[in-house]
């Protein structure tokens, strides 16, 4: 039986030349918002395997399913909780808790969109958050722009501090192998500075217009939160099971269990709590439901975006864009690091920060043995966190986050428009990165 | 009309029509749909051409905060206290508006020479009363609701 041959190119064309005009049309698409992204990935996947380049097992073992399973897992978490009422008992809570000023609900519903993004998705955030802030605002006859802002910063700002922030450090995470503890202590402490160095921004723009009467303010203050709570018995199983789930990411690091694993075992944990005891056909209703709410098309968009980025690995361009990368900095970890914390908010303010984090990681990955190694480039990738995450709140298109509060927005007949959005985003985006900058210098090379 | 012919709605359509026009305020809709017991009413412009309709459910909407109305808006209101003032104010701040923002326009219609099967089938899946535009330049002829058929059965026993 002859041995294994390499497969054949389309045309017998060079695969760097063929994988990089796949990539880069992919990309374009990607741009051009012309066509769905998962649609466009899985074309630039497929055309990697058609062509060649790649079989469908490299394609299948380039796929990193632990980042698959985190999604998966927390997406179902989330989907749970959610049903509770837990989002708008928090935000109500807190309104009340700021007697219903102005001022402190920008402050702390600024702060609790932060910490919620930080453990559930900034998108599931929003959606729940802004209805409620818009009710309140409503009731209070102030402009919502002030806590629409804030709460599209913090959303970004807050999912940066965590393993299950933002999908960039899920990927990030679990490529390098840096752990749930490793993202709060190193970006925890910095992300709190950033916030409120952002929240004083919006307050010295927008405090003095942030007033109300109080007649209006005691019309919320009428509001009560417990009411809020539409299943006090799947609130306290969903908080214990996430409470687990957080114990089991930072526990999981000492018995090499990881946060995949983790999260979707606290998935089925949860589901498992969700329905048992009801009878066969309301298991599966509700099971089916769950399932159905799951964002399918994001979890095919990173599969197939994997093996994209698996196919301009394997043609040796990632290698070579690293070696360009070395060339740029001339292999000076600290340059390197800047300027990948620049490059990564630059590109993240305006394309999706998904796709170009994962190209970054296997570039990134190439360049480690020049700058030291593995371990000593750990700078590099709080670097691509921080500028990818941080990036988003840059442009209108930044996040999905932006577009979704920008939406609600617009239907409640306050449009946000692009430009709009770059007065504000631009020296928020500006001003965070310098100050992420600034700790990254003082950390690892002062 | 005998119960033997292919009935197309012109044979049954109310014409004309009850109507209110896109600079009808708020207040006028509201006093109409009292007035007659309607859920909804065709909207026209000033050339009698068919616009939209303006519902119940649509006015109702506007007692509403906006954030709750709202495509993807607030559904758990379990937390909120509100008082008939609140509702007052609502209103009173919406009530003196023309309806044009307020109306839907995605209204499916049926023309005089439709088969009256269309209308029915409408008044199944969708409305309760059904506006009959012509064909020619969507000029708002007739209504169809489930009254003005039952009412041309009875006729034609």
């Amino acid at each position: 039986m002859p041995g294994a041959e390499a497969p054949d190119i389309l045309l017998g064309l060079d695969p760097l030349w063929l994988s990089t005009g796949i990539f880069l049309a992919t990309y374009a698409l990607l741009i051009s918002e012309r066509v769905h992204r998962t649609v466009a990935a899985m074309l630039g996947a497929g055309m990697m395997i058609l062509s060649g380049i790649i079989t469908q097992d490299d394609a299948f073992d380039g796929v990193d399913f632990n980042t698959i399973s985190l999604l998966t897992g927390m997406m179902i978490l989330v989907g749970i909780t959610q049903r509770t009422g837990i989002f708008q008992f928090v935000a109500v809570w807190v309104v009340k808790k700021a007697r219903a000023s102005p001022k402190g609900i920008l402050l702390l519903l600024a702060t609790v969109t932060a910490v919620f993004s930080a453990f559930f998705d900034n998108v599931t955030t929003v959606l729940l958050i802004v209805p409620v802030t818009l009710l309140i605002v409503e009731k209070l006859g102030v402009s919502p722009y002030p806590f629409l802002f804030a709460e599209i910063f913090a959303s970004n700002i807050g999912g940066t501090a965590t393993l299950i922030g933002d999908p960039p450090n899920i990927m990030i995470g679990s490529a390098v192998g840096l752990t749930f503890t490793d993202f709060i202590t190193e970006l925890g402490p910095i992300i709190v500075v950033i916030h409120l160095a952002v929240l004083a921004v919006l307050y010295l723009f927008w405090g003095s217009q942030l007033t109300s009467s109080a007649q209006a303010r005691a019309s919320v203050m009428a509001f009560d939160a417990r009411s809020s709570i539409t299943d006090t018995r799947l609130l306290r199983q969903s908080l214990a099971v996430m409470a687990l789930v957080i114990a089991g990411f930072i526990a999981g690091e000492h018995f090499e269990l990881q946060s995949g694993s983790v999260a979707l075992g606290g998935a089925a944990l949860l589901m498992l709590l969700y329905t048992i005891g009801r009878g066969g056909r309301e298991q599966t209703a509700r099971v089916q439901e769950v399932l159905a709410e799951l964002e399918w098309s994001t979890i095919l968009f990173f599969m197939c975006l994997f093996m994209m980025v698996h196919g301009l690995k394997a043609s040796g361009v990632l290698n070579l864009l690293g070696q360009q990368l070395l060339e740029m900095t001339g292999g000076d970890l600290p340059a390197t690091t800047f300027l990948t914390l620049w490059l990564a908010a630059i590109a993240s303010a305006v394309i999706d920060n998904v796709p170009f984090v994962a190209t970054m990681i296997p570039v990134l990955q190439s360049t480690a043995p020049e700058l030291g190694g593995a371990g000593a480039t750990e700078p590099v990738w709080w670097a691509l966190s921080l500028g990818a995450c941080l990036g988003g709140n840059g442009t209108l298109v930044g996040a999905t986050a932006n577009i979704i509060v920008a939406g609600f927005a617009e239907r409640a007949g306050y449009p946000i428009s692009f430009s709009r959005f770059l007065l504000m985003g631009v020296p928020v985006t500006l001003l965070s990165v310098t100050i992420a900058g600034g700790y990254l210098y003082l950390r690892h090379f002062s | 009309m005998t119960t033997t012919d292919y009935v197309q709605c012109s044979a049954i359509m109310h014409s004309p029509p009850t109507r209110l026009y896109l600079d009808s305020t708020v207040h006028e809709a509201i006093e109409l749909l009292i007035e007659h017991h309607m859920y909804n009413v065709p909207v026209v412009d000033s050339k009698d051409i068919f616009v939209g309709e303006i519902s119940v459910r649509r006015l109702t909407g506007l007692l509403l905060p906006v954030s709750l109305r709202m495509e993807q808006g607030l559904k758990n209101t379990s937390f909120m206290r509100e008082t008939l003032g609140d509702i007052r104010q609502r209103l009173g701040a919406v009530s003196d508006n023309p309806i044009g923002p307020y109306i839907a326009t995605d209204i499916t219609v049926v023309y005089p020479d439709s088969p009256l099967i269309d209308a029915l089938m409408l008044l199944y899946h969708k409305y309760i009363r059904i506006p009959v535009v012509s064909r020619a330049d969507r000029r708002l002829v007739g209504a169809i609701s489930l009254i003005t058929l039952l009412r041309s059965l009875e006729e034609t026993d």
